[in-house]
């Protein structure tokens, strides 16, 4: 009846997971009582979990990633602690099989769950704005991949409650994912958690292509786009090209692990080095993935602080296209040691070193921003000039790693954990503590306190440091990346710095929820009241914070490559604004339940799957099927915002700008 | 969609010609397409991954019987000519 699933799949026996099992589950109980004493769940309900809002959906995605990171974090500084204690006689407080599914979830919810979600979060929220448009291309579409990612994430956590994660590494590598050695649910739901978000993100992807090729404001070239829409139109590209094939490789290790097929198996003419090539021919764009958007990230905040044009906007673009086609070509260079041949290696480690050149591009192109302009250190200048000099040592690492020789000797050691930490944390995450700084008053009509904001950077910064750089020199001493167990008590201060590093990084995530907490409080005297808190230069400053449901009340018509900057000089420099356009009513999607309804069968049919209760799994793919086949049937599709409405609110907005001009006017 | 719709804005109908190398969002015949083919792009992908796999591992039978042995070509091609030929006659119908 219920296939594997008994009662002995709850931990009872294993304190940590069981005791925070309950404190989830008391958190999230105490917020549902908390959201229906506020009589806040038809709100939340019409303006959030069944919104087609672009913008909505963007804000969903990130609170999901920071609610995420929390747990990441928590399993990075399990790990951190356990190699600070388990030195020499001591085997800490984890034992091997619970410390091996810890490395494994912390890679995989980070990677998936973390950096994913707040970097599709962004190009939600920001790209149909510095467009000029009223939504994506799908927006239905667009909720239902948010709601397949959160699903996706949901089964990964109830991992923690029921049964195990899985111990390989957040890669699965095989054989050691396959039945043979890892019996038991802990792959399989990290095989089903990621084939379920998966789907969700190649939705993203052809959203996001679509929207950006096809639906532009008037006048708004590809070369007139900013920045942040060419970096994340080669991300949505590469997803388009790479996760497809993760989908297979998945696909296929499930076929082994439920079919008894014999892809990657050590017997039956298995062959396991034909997934390392697949795995990695998505993994190595999925850094590019990651990082392009936050490049993107950057380039606006070095613009719109330094108060001057991006330095170099073509050689931008041609830099991030250049990156987008060579991070297809170097996916070997993650199994160096694999015994491809010297030649192989040598023309994977050539390519591998030549992305430096373009990505050396782009960092002179922001020093250039920034020179001779006139900088406002506000937080995300802080995170702009920390990236640049983390980033750099990372990339760095990076061209050492690509020369074979040195890979041969630093391989899985914790010099590769130091590099891509560098590089992930130094460049990503970051770009999204920067951004999240600069678009929350876009999002919600009030600031981030800056003195918070820069403790939180500094938190990163300094915390960063300390828990990673110790890592260079014990990798090239001989410490292999995962271990439970530390061998080498001389290795203890170095072990002991790096856990001083990572609660230090823990202080400044608590610093971020205290900074959120206290802008609330605070908002009255925080207020974005022009929606251009910046002095912004892209189209997004361009209309109130938070916006209207349609963004603009008329689409911009675009001249020259900084949109908005170019409008808002003419209009300080004539004392006015443009003549009021002729407003007419607007169409727009109607929200629909159909994302979380179609994720709740997902979950439910991922689960059975995971725990072979194949009734379910088919009861829940019947109801997927069928909520899809009600929608494609629906007769209702947009709704019409009267032309009063439109109106109202444009002349408002319009007289806030007017105030605002005068004074700017009276000032220069 | 209506009429007064397709003048206003996103997806519903071109805007003027601004003469700025754009003409503002495309139509929804374009762009549902334009999602949908984007989407088969990404089906290719996947099945690229799947010959992949297939070119690595055709022979890889443990010492069983390779495809080739299974099916012979000759058996192969009985079996074709008369698909062909019934679907080339279905065409001319």
């Amino acid at each position: 009846m219920f296939g594997r699933l008994t009662l002995a799949a709850i931990p009872f026996d294993q304190p940590i997971p069981l005791i925070t099992s309950l404190v989830v589950a008391l958190a999230l109980g105490g917020v549902a009582i908390w959201i229906t004493r506020m009589k806040a769940w038809p709100y939340l309900w019409n303006e959030y979990i069944t919104s087609t809002d672009h913008k909505k959906i963007g804000i969903m995605y990130i609170v999901l990633a920071l609610v995420m990171l929390v747990r990441g974090f928590a399993d990075g500084i399990m790990m951190r602690a356990q190699q600070a204690i388990a030195i020499g006689p001591s085997q800490g407080y984890l034992t091997p099989e619970h410390y091996n599914q810890i490395f494994t979830a912390h890679g995989t919810i980070m990677i998936f769950f973390v950096a994913m979600p707040f970097v599709i979060g962004f190009m939600n929220f920001v790209v149909p704005l510095q467009l000029g448009v009223r939504d994506v291309a799908f927006p239905t579409m667009n909720n239902v991949s948010f709601w397949l990612s959160a699903s996706g994430a949901l089964l990964v956590n109830l991992s923690l409650f029921l049964g195990e994660f899985a111990r390989t590494g957040w890669l699965a590598f095989p054989p050691l994912s396959e039945t043979q050695f890892s019996p038991g649910v802990g792959v399989d739901y990290y095989l089903v958690a990621l084939q379920v978000s998966g789907v969700g993100t190649v939705l993203t992807a052809v959203n996001f292509v679509t929207t950006i090729l096809k639906i532009r404001a008037p006048g708004m070239s590809y070369l007139r786009m900013p920045i942040f829409c060419w970096t994340a139109l080669a991300s949505n590209l590469l997803i388009l090209a790479a996760f497809p094939v993760l989908t297979v490789v998945l696909a296929e290790l499930m076929l082994d692990r439920y079919l008894g097929f014999h892809f990657f198996t050590n017997d039956g003419g298995g062959n396991s080095m034909l997934y390392m090539n697949l795995i990695w021919v998505w993994g190595h764009p999925e850094v590019y993935i990651l990082v392009l958007p936050a490049f993107g990230i950057y380039s606006e905040i070095a613009a719109t602080f330094s108060g001057k044009p991006l330095f170099g906007y073509r050689s931008m673009v041609f830099a991030t296209l250049t990156i987008c086609i060579i991070s297809f070509m170097v996916w070997l260079h993650h199994f160096f040691t694999m015994g491809a041949g010297g030649d192989i290696n040598a023309v994977f480690g050539i390519a591998s070193m030549v992305i430096g050149v373009p990505t050396g591009v782009k960092i002179y192109n922001w020093l250039f921003t920034m020179y001779g302009g006139r900088v406002r250190f506000n937080v995300p200048v802080y995170y702009l000039i920390g990236f640049m000099l983390t980033f750099v040592v990372g990339g760095l690492t990076g061209v050492l790693l690509a020369i074979p020789p040195v890979d041969f000797v630093v391989h899985n050691s914790l010099f590769l954990v130091a590099h891509f930490h560098q590089v992930i944390i130094g460049g990503v995450v970051f770009a999204l503590m920067a951004g999240y700084t600069y678009w929350f008053p876009k999002a919600f009509g009030f600031t981030l306190d800056e003195r918070l904001g820069k403790a939180v950077f500094w938190c990163w910064f300094i915390g960063f440091h300390l828990a990673f750089m110790p890592s260079y020199l014990l990798g090239f001493w001989g410490a292999t990346r995962r271990m439970q167990h530390i061998p080498d008590p001389s290795w203890a201060p170095f072990l002991a710095v790096e856990f001083v590093g990572a609660a230090i990084i823990g202080l400044g995530i608590v610093l971020t929820v205290v900074q959120l907490l206290y802008s609330i409080k605070t908002r009255d005297q925080r207020r974005d009241v022009t929606g251009d808190p910046w002095d912004g230069r892209t189209l997004e400053w361009l209309t109130l914070s938070p916006p209207p449901h349609y963004n603009f009340a008329v689409l911009p018509d675009v001249h020259g490559e900084e949109a908005y900057w170019t409008r808002k000089q003419t209009a300080i420099k004539m004392d006015q604004l443009i003549a009021e356009p002729d407003y007419k009513p607007i169409e727009m999607p109607i929200n629909t339940p159909t994302g979380v309804i179609v994720a709740f069968f997902a979950s439910v049919c991922g689960f059975a799957i995971i725990w072979y209760i194949w009734w379910l799994a088919i009861l829940g793919l019947i109801g997927a099927f069928a909520i899809f086949v009600w929608y494609a049937w629906r007769d209702e599709h947009e709704h019409i915002i009267p032309v009063d409405e439109v109106r109202a609110n444009a002349r408002e907005r319009r007289r806030i700008r007017m105030e605002h001009l005068h004074e700017l006017s009276q000032s220069t | 969609m209506t009429t007064e719709a397709a003048t206003i804005g996103l997806t519903h109908g071109r805007s003027e010609d601004t003469g700025l190398g754009h003409r503002g969002p495309e139509s929804k015949s374009i762009v549902v397409p334009y999602g949908f083919w984007l989407f088969v792009l990404s089906d290719m992908v996947l099945f690229s991954a799947l010959f992949a796999s297939y070119g690595t591992l055709v022979n890889a039978t443990d010492g069983g019987p390779t495809t080739h042995q299974l099916f012979p070509a000759t058996w192969l091609r009985s079996r074709r000519s008369p698909c062909c030929c019934r679907a080339s006659s279905a065409a001319w119908r």
